[in-house]
C-alpha cells in the first residue's frame, strides 16, 4: 500500500503540475510575459494543496492510509512525552478495571439470574410476623428486621408438606436445609465436603439436568430408601476425579454409606452466588443418620422450623394468587394457633429468579458505593487526561495551522487527535484486563458471608465486552472535546505573535517543552 | 468574462464531465476548457472541484486513465469511460433531460 501511495502521489503532482504548465501557455498565447503567465496561472488555479488534499481524500483506502498516518503520527507523539502517556496509560487502566471488576461482581451478586430453565417462576419462601413464632421450639434458619417486621425463611416439614399438597398442580414447592460440613470418603480417600439435604423433587422442582447418572426422587427421599447422593459437577471434578463410572460407586457421608445416582449438570453451583454445596443428600436420609431426640427426627416434629423452601410456580398462577393460597393453610401446618392473632406468621413470597437473597441483600449498598466510588474514580481519570490533552492541543496550535495552511481539514486534524486519543485508550484498555482480573478477585473475596464461600465470578467474554464498553466511554469522556478544541483554527492574533517563520525544529522544541 | 459565467447547480459536475470524457480519451485541462467552450463560455469549472471529482469517478471505476503523449508535448494523464462508466453516462443523461424537461414545463407554465 505505501508502494502505490507513493506512485498515486507523484502522479498527482506531475498532473497538476501538467495543468499548471498549460493555463501558463495559455496565458503566454494570450501576450502576457512568461513570469506573469506563471503567476496568473498560479493564481487562477488557487490552492493547490487544498486540491491534492481533497483528491487524497478521494483516493480508495484513502482512510486506511490516513489512518495509518494517525496511528505512526499517534505513537510519536506519544513516545515524546513517555512519562505523560505511561501515567495516563497507568490511571485508565486502573480506572477501567477496577469499573469492569466491580460491575462484573455487582452482575453476579445482584443482576444474575440462576442458570435454571425459566428462573422467572422460581419463588423464594418466607413468612413474616412479629418475633420467634411461639408454634416453635427450635429453628434453623436465617431471620430479619424488616420495616417492623420479622422475615424468617424456616418452616417444619410438616408445614412443607401442606404447603406442597394445597399447591399440586398450580405450583411445586421444594425443601432444603442450610448447608453443612459433612466427612465423607470415596474409594479410601477421606475429606470434607459440603453438605445439603434436599426434599426428593428439589432437583425436578428447579429442573436442574443431571450430567450422567439420575437426580434424587421422593422415593428417595423415606427412611425406608437405600441411601442416594447427588453431587455437584465442582464435585465430581474436584473429588471424585472425574471418573466416569461414579454413578453406582459408594461414598460415604458421616460413616454411612451412600450410592452416588447422579452428577449434576455444570452450570448448577447452588441456589445463589458462592453457594458451597457439593453433594445433596436426600432430607430423610440426612436427618435419620443422627439428630434424633427421643426417636423423633427434625421431620416428625412440627415444633422444629428447621427447612428452607423454594417454589416454582406453573403457568399462570402468579406469586400473589400464590401467597394468598399459602397463606390459608399455613395454620393448618402448626401444633397450636397464636394466642394473639396478631402475632400470626403470613406467608411472603419473593422473587427467586436471583436464587436466595441474603448476599444480595447484604452487599447491595456496599456494591453500590464502591461501583459508585470506582466510576468517580474512571471520571477523575477522565477528566485529568482530557487536561493533559488540552494543554497538549494548546501547546501544538503552530502545527495545527501549518497543517490547516498545507491543506487540511478540520474534520481530518480532529480524527488525528482523536486517533491520539484513542491510542491512549487502547492501551489503557488493555492494561485493564489485568487489573479487571486482579481487582475482581479482591472484590468477590470482600463478598461472603458465613454462609457462602467464594462466589464464582467468571472472567470471560462479558468481562472483555464490559471493558470494552468502559474504554469507549472513557474515550468519549477525555477525547472528543480536546480534539474539538485542538482542532480549531487558530486566531490570526495567536498567528501574528508567533511571527518569523514555522521551522520544524523549534516548533519540536517549543512543543515537548510545553507537553511535559 | 467572469461575470458571465454560471456556478454549476450541484450534482452536475459529474455528468459535464462524464459528456466531456465520453468524447475520447482527455486530461484534466482540457477537459476545463471543453466545457468552457463548449458551453459558450457559461460555465467554468474550477480546478478545486475538477481534480476531486475525476479521482471520486475514477474510485467509483466510471473513469479509468493512462499517462500517454498528448497532442502537444509530454506525457499528460488522459481520462477515458469505462464500460460501467458509459452505462452511467447513459442513465444519468436520460434522468437530466427529465429533470429538465420537468422544471422547463413548471416556469413555462
Amino acid at each position: 500500500m505505501n508502494f502505490s501511495w507513493k506512485r498515486a502521489e507523484s502522479e498527482l503532482d506531475r498532473e497538476i503540475a501538467d495543468h499548471l504548465r498549460q493555463l501558463t501557455a495559455e496565458y503566454e498565447r494570450q501576450g502576457y510575459a512568461p513570469e506573469e503567465a506563471k503567476r496568473l496561472a498560479k493564481r487562477e488555479f488557487g490552492g493547490g494543496e487544498q486540491i491534492k488534499e481533497r483528491c487524497r481524500d478521494e483516493r480508495r483506502f484513502a482512510w486506511a492510509n490516513g489512518l495509518r498516518q494517525d496511528i505512526v503520527f499517534g505513537c510519536r507523539m506519544m513516545r515524546r512525552t513517555p512519562v505523560v502517556t505511561a501515567a495516563a496509560v497507568l490511571s485508565l487502566a486502573l480506572a477501567i478495571g477496577a469499573s469492569t471488576a466491580i460491575v462484573s461482581i455487582m452482575d453476579v451478586v445482584m443482576w444474575h439470574d440462576l442458570p435454571l430453565p425459566d428462573p422467572q417462576q422460581i419463588v423464594n419462601v418466607n413468612w413474616r410476623g412479629h418475633g420467634f413464632p411461639e408454634m416453635a421450639d427450635s429453628a434453623s434458619g436465617s431471620a430479619d428486621r424488616d420495616q417492623g417486621w420479622y422475615v424468617a425463611d424456616f418452616f417444619s416439614y410438616n408445614g412443607f408438606q401442606v404447603f406442597q399438597q394445597r399447591l399440586a398442580g398450580k405450583a411445586s414447592v421444594a425443601a432444603f436445609a442450610h448447608e453443612q460440613d459433612a466427612s465423607v470418603s470415596f474409594s479410601g480417600e477421606a475429606g470434607i465436603a459440603h453438605e445439603r439435604l434436599v426434599s426428593g423433587n428439589f432437583f425436578s422442582t428447579l429442573k436442574i439436568k443431571p450430567e450422567m447418572g439420575r437426580l434424587l426422587s421422593n422415593m428417595d427421599d423415606r427412611y425406608a430408601a437405600a441411601p442416594a447422593v447427588c453431587v455437584s459437577h465442582a464435585y465430581w471434578v474436584k473429588a471424585l476425579h472425574s471418573a466416569p463410572q461414579a454413578t453406582g460407586k459408594t461414598l460415604t457421608i458421616n460413616n454411612r454409606e451412600y450410592t452416588i445416582a447422579g452428577v449434576l449438570e455444570r452450570s448448577f453451583s447452588g441456589l445463589f452466588p458462592g453457594d458451597l454445596s457439593e453433594i445433596y443428600v436426600p432430607l430423610h436420609q440426612g436427618f435419620s443418620a443422627g439428630d434424633s431426640i427421643k426417636g423423633k427426627t427434625p421431620l416428625d416434629d412440627e415444633r422444629n422450623w428447621g427447612l428452607q423452601l423454594i417454589a416454582r410456580r406453573e403457568g399462570d398462577f402468579s406469586e400473589r394468587q400464590m401467597q394468598a393460597t399459602m397463606d390459608t393453610v399455613f395454620p393448618s401446618s402448626w401444633s397450636r394457633q397464636p394466642k394473639d392473632a396478631a402475632n400470626t406468621p403470613h406467608v411472603l413470597l419473593n422473587e427467586g429468579r436471583r436464587g436466595l437473597g441474603f448476599l444480595r441483600e447484604n452487599f447491595r449498598n456496599p456494591l453500590l458505593v464502591l461501583g459508585g466510588l470506582v466510576g468517580l474514580l474512571l471520571l477523575i481519570a477522565c477528566t485529568n487526561i482530557a487536561n493533559l490533552l488540552l494543554s497538549r492541543g494548546a501547546a501544538r496550535q503552530r502545527e495545527v495551522a501549518t497543517r490547516i495552511s498545507l491543506g487540511c481539514g478540520r474534520a481530518r486534524l480532529m480524527r488525528q487527535f482523536l486517533t491520539e486519543s484513542a491510542l491512549l485508550a487502547l492501551f489503557g484498555g488493555i492494561g485493564s484486563i489485568a487489573v479487571a482480573y486482579v481487582t475482581q478477585g479482591l472484590f468477590a473475596q470482600f463478598v461472603t458471608s458465613h454462609r457462602s464461600g467464594r462466589i464464582a465470578v467468571g472472567f470471560g467474554a462479558e468481562a472483555l465486552a464490559i471493558i470494552l464498553a468502559t474504554t469507549l466511554l472513557a474515550l468519549a469522556i477525555f477525547g472528543i472535546f480536546p480534539a474539538w478544541r485542538a482542532s480549531a483554527v487558530p486566531s490570526a492574533e495567536t498567528l501574528k505573535n508567533w511571527g518569523g517563520s514555522v521551522g520544524y525544529r523549534s516548533r519540536r522544541r517549543w512543543n515537548s517543552g510545553r507537553a511535559c | 468574462m467572469a461575470d458571465k459565467k454560471t456556478d454549476l447547480i450541484q450534482g452536475t459536475l459529474d455528468l459535464l464531465i462524464l459528456k466531456t470524457v465520453a468524447q475520447g480519451p482527455i486530461h484534466g485541462y482540457a477537459i476545463v476548457q471543453k466545457i468552457l467552450v463548449t458551453s459558450q463560455e457559461v460555465l467554468q469549472v474550477g480546478q478545486g472541484s475538477l481534480y476531486p471529482a475525476l479521482h471520486r469517478l475514477q474510485r467509483k471505476g466510471l473513469l479509468k486513465s493512462e499517462w500517454k503523449e498528448s497532442g502537444n508535448g509530454p506525457m499528460a494523464k488522459l481520462y477515458s469511460l469505462t464500460a460501467a462508466g458509459q452505462k452511467y453516462f447513459q442513465n444519468e443523461m436520460k434522468q437530466w433531460h427529465r429533470y429538465a424537461n420537468a422544471v422547463a414545463h413548471v416556469l413555462e407554465s
